[in-house]
């Protein structure tokens, strides 16, 4: 009976062993960074000493700190997710991972826009400008804004338009918002191809023939037009492709094509919103990761 | 001896309550699972309604998950229907959904979510004639819908969502139609005097991100 005991002895002093090896301490940084291994002295309120996986010692200010927390070893966690066939964004953190340089960075672009609308055989000029968020290595938030200038018939549209008696239509106001998603095709990398999808919407206003109801009783008798003013808020839905080139510390280079679709129906003719629209330039960037990272090296 | 053992095995119980994972004690709450806050913008093709033309809308949406397998969804929809060419209708939806998620609920990168749809909505729509804005129809209603949907986890705090629902209105229905030919056509509006129902169904999708666990 003694043996007994004492095997049961052992496997748990084995077991008590291997769980206090198997657990280490996780440091969240208010800056995103993310520190493990085990804390080996504390003042508090001020500051705690963590002594890295690879044996080096990180002192840290406590106003510094987001939160802690105390994990299972990444590398047990690691196998646990590849047994369960899982794989996720959060998983990656904790396995360690880095996230890559692009992730949480913060880009925007000014840019004129040409858009050409095939089927009207019109080309519209815009100013545009996009803020987007990378929420991720691979996804980012954007929101595109296009503020019409101006837009320009083909003489043979045109002339084709004056003979049937009319003016237009032609837009006269065409300021669009899209805000949706972004998919980056690869990751950490310094050219960056990408995929979106953007639900918007027009603010738009068209020059529009606007006939009388003596139209109505004598058929195509013209009676001289009056210029449709109304403005209307019209849904579009857009798809964007395009890439941007990081080459220096905080511009880069952008370039983008995007397919909008939408009608305008508030005024006195439908009027078809698709368009196709090129904007490419330089834009700023901002990567608070990369930065706060390097103070902390 | 018999001591010693109960001792032991009481000893190694208590050890194995206390190695209980984080988020097995997580799992034992009332509200596990719920929190999330979702912000979201949407594009919605609305089919089969009584203007006879395809929809197009465009809006937006929060979601509130109550517990792990339950999840709400309040949003707003704006729509526009080309009504042949000569007049226009406009339908504004502002409403709520219950999302009831029967398996893969959990929220993880490259995997999908499926769910059920029910809800319930109030509409504001008008019909107009383009050429004549003064020939127009105004109604207020209240509608029902249920459906199917999808969310695809870009990641595990970003979805996109595609869903089909059935939206039925309460109320007097809004009928138009045109009469005439090339620049005399006019349009007709009906208004039924008595409650009835009208129909469409809508296909919805939308981008979504989650922004906090209110829970928390």
């Amino acid at each position: 009976m003694k043996r007994l005991i004492l095997v049961l002895l052992g496997f748990l002093a084995l077991n008590l062993a291997k769980a206090q090896t198997s657990w280490e301490d996780i440091i969240y940084l208010k800056n995103g960074s993310v520190i493990r291994g085990t804390i080996t002295s504390q003042v508090p309120n001020q500051s705690i000493t963590v002594a890295t996986n690879d044996g080096q010692d990180f002192t840290f200010d406590m106003d510094k700190i987001e939160k802690m927390s105390k994990e299972r070893k990444s590398e047990e966690k690691g196998k646990s997710n590849k047994n369960s066939g899982k794989h996720s964004i959060a998983d990656e953190n904790e396995n360690g991972y880095k996230p890559n340089k692009y992730h949480h960075i913060i880009r925007a672009g000014l840019s004129f826009s040409p858009g050409f609308m095939f089927k009207q055989d019109q080309v519209n000029f815009y100013v545009s400008g996009d803020l987007e968020y990378y929420i991720a290595p691979k996804a980012s938030l954007v929101s595109t804004t296009f503020y019409f200038l101006n837009s320009n018939m083909s003489s043979s549209k045109e002339d084709e338009l004056l003979n049937q008696g009319g003016i237009g239509p032609i837009l006269k106001m065409n300021h669009k918002n899209f805000t949706g998603f972004r998919y980056h095709l690869l990751r950490d990398k310094m050219f960056d191809p990408f995929i979106g999808l953007q639900p918007g919407f027009s603010i738009c206003q068209t020059n529009d023939n606007y006939y009388d109801e003596s139209i109505r009783t004598n058929g195509l008798i013209y009676s001289p037009p009056r210029r449709d003013t109304r403005i209307s808020f019209d849904p579009m839905v857009s798809f964007d492709l395009g890439f941007n080139v990081y080459a220096v510390k905080f511009f880069h280079l952008f370039v983008n094509g995007r397919y909008a679709m939408g009608r305008h129906l508030g005024g006195l003719n439908p009027y078809s919103l698709n368009e196709l629209s090129f904007s490419f330039g330089l834009g700023l960037n901002a990567n608070f990761w990369n930065r706060k990272n390097k103070k902390q090296k | 001896m018999k001591k010693v053992l109960l001792l032991l095995i009481l000893g190694i119980s208590s050890m194995a309550s206390f190695s209980q994972t984080k988020e097995e004690k997580e799992k034992q709450k009332p509200l596990y699972g719920g929190g999330d806050f979702e912000l979201g913008m949407r594009t919605t093709g609305s089919f089969f309604n009584d203007a006879g033309g395809a929809g197009m809308g465009v809006g937006g949406q929060f979601r509130l998950r109550i517990v792990k397998r339950i999840n709400t969804e309040w949003y707003a929809d704006f729509f526009t229907v080309n009504v042949g060419d000569i007049a226009t209708r406009k339908d504004m939806h502002i409403g709520w959904s219950v999302m009831i998620y029967p398996f893969n609920a959990d929220k993880v990168k490259g995997k999908f979510t499926p769910y059920i749809i029910v809800g319930h909505c109030f509409d504001g729509a008008r019909v107009y004639e383009n050429n004549n804005p003064s020939n127009e129809a105004r109604k207020l209603s209240s509608a029902v819908q249920m459906g199917l949907g999808t969310s695809y986890n870009i990641t595990d705090n970003f979805d996109l969502t595609l869903t089909a629902q059935y939206m039925n209105h309460f109320g007097k229905r809004l009928l138009s139609r045109i009469e005439g030919e090339g620049f005399s056509r006019t349009l007709v509006i009906e208004e039924n005097s008595k409650v009835d129902l009208e129909g469409h169904l809508l296909i919805t999708l939308s981008l979504n991100v989650k922004l906090f666990d209110l829970w928390k």
